[in-house]
């Protein structure tokens, strides 16, 4: 008395069961992040304000009040916006697997689903801290970004997610085998908001310096965000194609290390 | 019905493969209560994990028809940094039931386990037997046609024993029951079939009685051959 489930079926059902996984998952992750304490979930929302008002000083103190043209606020404030996105895919994701190891002892919850929800969540989270913290700008200081290129700005938002799930991929399958992997990256890594153009325009460097950060994937990123918030100059030899083919790249990667791994994975 | 074909399964070690399975056929029918006995380290909870489709074979296949539970044991399923009613909440959402389901769903099993306060403490404050009833009352709370339960009943109490004993006797008219267990005297009251697993074969017989009497046989077998 064998089922006959047709593939159409057994698809269905498998993507079924995988949405619920991931919903499950992802409603979990928030609470978790929400019981670390009560200020959890405050600080999540508040870290890239907390970066940002602390370079911001520093530039004010040194008497600038505008990068290319940009309250120094602002300038500061997206790019950490964009770059926390990326930073987590370091630091966060890959201790997903890790992370829920007990949950995967219900057939539903693959490896993989861990990855995806705690994507999810996080990027949702840092997307909703930058509207926060550009309302508070807006609210306090009464400056908002001009919307130059509303339409950049969301494309290197995208590029951002794709980049993001690129670097996560990957190092998740391998950072679970090899715990020292994720620190390594994670210490090496460190110095990556120096540079990043985080804190400073591109534009003010010496061409030297300028032709060495641009192999900076995340420069472009970050540079094409600001130029379609606030119409600055991007430059020269700007492509945002080329974070978008490196995280394609890796995504891809991330599969294929996902799809040989994925069974031993799921071991305890 | 769960039905192995030429299943193997196998650790890599320093000294090559340690095989916990070899080759192994056989058919577990529907509607039975089996036991599944085996010395430490035979491989019983890694069985279970595989006949729940949570891990899978090196080689062969495994065909599972109807709804199989999560091998419920000890160790496993519950995640340490959640409360008990998140982890309750969580085996809903995963098991696809609908919103206005789950708070019902949740509040049974709250009354189930019987923990009181705990239900809304981290896990990880649990001892393994509120862990078990937990584990336990949660995977009552739906229902499959067949449960795994991998040594989960040995750690309760003498009330939580009655209690689970009298769910088995409730839900045996309609599911079918896998359950590893140490003690004779359980497995002789609620099983009518039993695998016995050793060395990498395992072994079903159609009554507990016969799978009991085989796995005494190899203990003697062991003691004569260590003295």
């Amino acid at each position: 008395m064998e089922k006959s489930d047709s593939y159409l079926h057994e698809m269905k059902t498998g993507w079924y069961r995988q949405r619920s996984a991931i919903r499950g998952l992802v409603f979990k992750e928030f609470k978790i992040k929400q019981g670390i304490g009560r200020l959890g979930l405050f600080w999540i929302l508040a870290e890239p304000v907390v970066g940002m008002m602390v370079i911001s000083l520093l530039w004010l103190v040194i008497g600038r009040a505008k990068i290319d043209g940009v309250h120094v606020m602002l300038f500061i404030g997206s790019g950490f916006a964009i770059f926390n996105m990326i930073k987590n895919s370091i630091s966060s994701i890959p201790q997903a697997i890790i992370a829920n190891a007990a949950l995967l002892n219900y057939p539903q919850v693959k490896p993989i689903d861990t990855l995806i929800a705690r994507f999810i969540l996080e990027m949702w989270l840092q997307l909703i801290a930058m509207f926060l913290m550009f309302f508070g700008i807006f609210w306090l200081l009464d400056v908002l970004p001009e919307f130059a290129d509303p339409l950049l700005s969301l494309e290197a938002i995208g590029t951002a997610l794709i980049f993001s799930a690129g670097i996560a991929f990957p190092l998740s399958v391998y950072g679970t085998f090899y715990v020292s992997l994720t620190k390594a990256v994670n210490i090496i890594t460190s110095p990556l908001m120096l540079v990043s153009a985080v804190m400073y325009s591109v534009n003010d460097l010496p061409v030297r310096a300028r032709e060495v950060l641009t192999w900076n994937p995340i420069v472009h990123i970050i540079e094409a965000f600001r130029s379609g918030l606030f119409g600055t100059k991007m430059f020269q030899g700007h492509n945002l194609g080329y974070p978008f083919m490196i995280g394609i790249c890796l995504l891809g990667f991330g599969c294929i290390a996902y799809s040989v791994n994925r069974y031993k994975l799921a071991q305890p | 019905m769960i039905r192995l074909e030429n299943v193997s399964k196998y650790y890599p070690t320093t000294t090559g493969r340690h095989y916990v399975l070899e080759n192994v056929s056989l058919v577990i029918p529907d509607m039975v209560q089996m036991g599944v006995l085996g010395p430490n380290g035979a491989g019983k909870s890694t069985l279970m994990r595989l006949l729940a489709g949570v891990d899978v074979p090196n080689e062969g296949k495994i065909v599972r028809t109807g709804s199989i539970s999560w091998p419920m044991g000890l160790a496993s399923g519950l995640q340490g940094t959640m409360t008990g009613r998140e982890n309750a909440r969580f085996a809903c959402h995963i098991q696809g039931k609908q919103y206005h389901e789950i708070d019902d769903i949740v509040e049974g099993i709250r009354e189930f386990s019987e923990i009181g306060d705990y239900f809304e403490m981290q896990i990880r404050t649990y001892s393994s037997g509120m862990r078990a009833r937990l584990n336990f009352a949660i995977a009552m709370a739906f229902d499959f046609d067949c449960y795994i339960i991998d040594e989960l009943t040995a750690v309760g109490d003498q009330h939580f024993k009655e209690k689970s004993a009298r769910v088995f006797r409730e839900k045996r008219e309609t599911s079918s029951f896998i359950k590893v267990s140490h003690s004779m005297i359980e497995l002789r009251s609620e099983c009518n079939c039993g695998l016995v697993l050793h060395k990498g074969e395992a072994k079903f017989y159609p009554t507990i009685n016969m799978a009991i009497d085989a796995y005494n046989d190899y203990l003697e077998l062991l003691d004569s051959s260590s003295k």
